[in-house]
């Protein structure tokens, strides 16, 4: 209880309630601008919190998270315009119910909902907290590096087009964290007799690079292609907040599918979304509306869009394991402000725990007053041309990578790492197992050997300890599963 | 995008060949770094050798197969087709996905040449210089009216709005409250420091 008491003082200090509102501002606008969303948000706030404490940092991270998404739903309802990828769900039924003289009816089903969304995913990491608390405190140093392992493969099996590629993006990213001083002997490694890689290559430089800076090379690339024809706001509030209440069964379902494909690592909100949307389609009566203007096309898709950040924030924070982009770049930010990502936060720095939880919270709440009242001022910014977007993240990601140990190297990595991600991009190599290489790295390097040094059968360890043995066998799981699924099918079709 | 799976089965065209080679702007460099950490990791001690070791051995392998079937495209080895579970959740969305929103929207894309890529590519070490030159403060003012100008874009009225909103940020917020340290390049620190500004 004294952790949740920490916690709620935190946030309401002056401070943080300021970045409490300050980041739900960046958030509602980043999710309006086309193209940008919580990853690009966070990977530019993220070398701003490097001088705060570590609560109203997390605060400001997290308002930005969660509140990006409202912002796009509005754009998605009002000019056919989804502010992030999985906003386009939105779009499906909000759109045609705008132009047939609802958008109020849509907007406050999506505002509704992204609070209730909001609420179920704080309660979501609220009660499974607990769980994970007793699964944690029964992990050593011999789970801590499977885990980190696990996390690696997880991401690089989901995250790419073929799970080889996203090993070699892990390894990348793995070797990368190893260059400068060894965490436990303190040997240099690969250093070529520089200052500058004594302290190794900094992971928020290769962050910004790898997500921000490779959008924006896209951005320019692509040039303007944005805003179409805006609708007024018609309608009714309340009916849209009727409309929501009047079908809880589908809010409690979106709900429960977001949280499933919130946990599975990589899967992310644009499934959680459409999974949703599809299986209301498939289980409402009159489902012919559906695509017309129905307001539970609003409600299914934006209900999960919202609810499965739960699902996203609870691996994250309690197994170091990212279930999106956005939550590799909190992981990001844990090793910014000194804590190791993983179980180490729970048992260590609960209160952070606590005042994530109640910032996803009062910030969805947040982002949808601040939306709604915004509305005129957001409509103008879905006009802003890429030519004036790009150079404005150019800068804070300049900045970003300048501020943290004042080196211009940095600035340079960050520059190599942006045309390197595209390139990658492009060819099917997602750049998260590289970024997730890089901060999830040293944590297993540290587990290995404070495991080994801890061990009398010297790797055995990691098989005769049950819980370390179970996260290895999901790890050879997740690498091995497409050779195991063709042997499966192989079978399948001889017996047939 | 080229799919690998359209790839497999047939002689690549020309064109499939050359956005094949493109991967060797990035595979190469990822070859040569994790073969020199791998072989690196031999002079030092056991606990600071053995990730590099082993991460090299297995990151160098791996890019040294697909480079192989760049170099050589009707070797099977490296083509790295198999889905794994991100094509199981990529079939599940393309058909959730093409189901919902057909018709409904479709995102504007262009197809991207390589001299837009060389644009952006100078556009972006030109922004990295002029930070380098002139520190933050005085490069973000080239940085947001070079690049607008380098694309094109010369409406005044949005771009000193842009240029306001920066330095309120940057000198402001950035460098006044939250106290970032003081840069002003390789060019313009020692003019400065020899005018005694700073």
């Amino acid at each position: 209880m004294d952790q949740v008491a920490v916690a709620l003082a935190s946030i309401f200090q002056l401070d943080s309630a300021f970045l409490l509102i300050l980041g739900t501002f960046i958030g509602v606008v980043v999710g309006v601008l086309p193209g940008l969303g919580a990853t690009h948000a966070m990977a530019m706030i993220i070398p701003l919190t490097w001088k705060m404490d570590i609560s109203p940092a997390f605060v400001l991270l997290i308002s930005v998270y969660a509140t990006s998404k409202f912002g796009g739903s509005l754009t998605a309802i009002l000019f056919n315009i989804p502010g992030d990828n999985p906003n386009a769900v939105t779009l499906i039924d909000g759109y045609p119910m705008a132009k047939a003289g609802e958008a109020r009816t849509a907007v406050a089903a999506s505002a509704t909902v992204s609070i209730i969304g909001g609420l179920f995913s704080a309660i979501t990491l609220l009660a499974f907290l607990p769980v994970m608390y007793w699964i944690i405190m029964r992990f050593g140093p011999a789970e801590f590096f499977m885990l980190a392992l696990f996390g690696l493969s997880a991401i690089s099996a989901v995250s790419s087009q073929s799970i080889v590629k996203g090993l070699i993006g892990g390894g990348i990213g793995i070797l990368l964290s190893t260059i400068g001083y060894h965490p436990l002997v303190g040997q240099a490694r690969y250093t070529f007799g520089t200052m500058f890689l004594e302290d190794g290559i900094h992971m928020v430089s290769v962050i910004l690079g790898a997500l921000a800076i490779s959008e924006v090379l896209k951005l320019w690339m692509e040039g303007s292609s944005i805003a179409g024809e805006g609708v007024p706001l018609s309608g009714s509030y309340k009916a849209g907040i009727k409309a929501v209440f009047e079908n809880i069964p589908l809010v409690i379902r979106s709900c429960l599918i977001a949280l499933v494909v919130g946990i599975a690592p990589g899967a992310g909100s644009m499934v959680a979304g459409f999974v949703s949307y599809a299986s209301a389609v498939k289980t409402c009566r009159n489902p012919e509306n559906f695509g017309k203007g129905d307001v539970r096309g609003v409600i299914a898709g934006d209900t999960a869009l919202h609810a499965c950040q739960g699902g996203d924030v609870l691996p994250t924070i309690t197994l170091g394991i990212p279930g999106s982009n956005a939550m590799a770049i909190l992981l990001g930010a844990f090793v910014l402000h000194g804590v190791t990502p993983g179980p180490q936060v729970v048992k260590l720095h609960a209160e952070l725990v606590y005042l994530i939880i109640f910032t996803l919270f009062i910030a969805h709440c947040l982002s949808v007053l601040m939306a709604v009242s915004m509305s005129t001022f957001l409509e103008k910014l879905t006009k802003a041309r890429s030519e004036i977007i790009a150079p404005i993240i150019i800068v804070l990601c300049l900045i970003g990578s300048y501020v943290v140990r004042e080196c211009w190297q940095d600035m340079m990595i960050m520059a190599i790492f942006g045309i390197l991600s595209y390139y990658m991009k492009k060819h099917g190599y997602h750049p998260i197992p590289l970024v997730l290489g890089i901060v999830l790295g040293p944590v297993a390097e540290f587990g290995l050997f404070t495991a080994l040094s801890l061990s009398d059968n010297g790797i055995f360890i990691f098989i005769t300890r049950i819980p370390s043995l179970i996260i290895l066998i999901c790890t050879l799981g997740v690498i091995f599963w497409p050779l195991l699924e063709r042997i499966y099918k192989k079978k399948q079709s001889l017996l047939s | 995008m080229i799919d690998s799976h359209e790839t497999s089965d047939k002689r690549l065209s020309e064109q499939e060949k050359k956005y094949l080679r493109e991967e060797l702007w990035f595979i190469l460099p990822f070859f040569i770094f994790s073969l020199y950490l791998f072989l690196g990791s031999f002079e030092y001690r056991f606990e600071a050798s053995t990730v590099p070791k082993y991460a090299g051995l297995v990151t160098a392998v791996l890019t040294g197969m697909r480079l192989i079937y760049i170099l050589f495209p009707g070797a099977r080895i490296g083509e790295f087709k198999e889905d794994g579970l991100a094509g199981e959740f990529d079939e599940i969305q393309d058909e959730i996905v093409e189901g919902t929103l057909k018709d409904k929207y479709q995102k504007q894309t262009r197809q991207i040449s390589f001299s837009d890529e060389k644009k952006a590519f100078i556009a972006l070490i030109g922004c990295f210089f002029a930070f380098l030159l002139f520190g933050y403060l005085v490069g973000t003012f080239f940085v947001i009216v070079g690049t607008s100008y380098y694309y094109g874009f010369t409406k005044k009225g949005p771009l000193l709005i842009n240029l306001i909103s920066m330095y309120i940020l940057v000198y402001a917020v950035l460098f006044k409250l939250l106290g970032a340290p003081e840069h002003f390049g390789l060019v313009l620190e020692p003019i400065l420091k020899g005018l005694d500004l700073i």
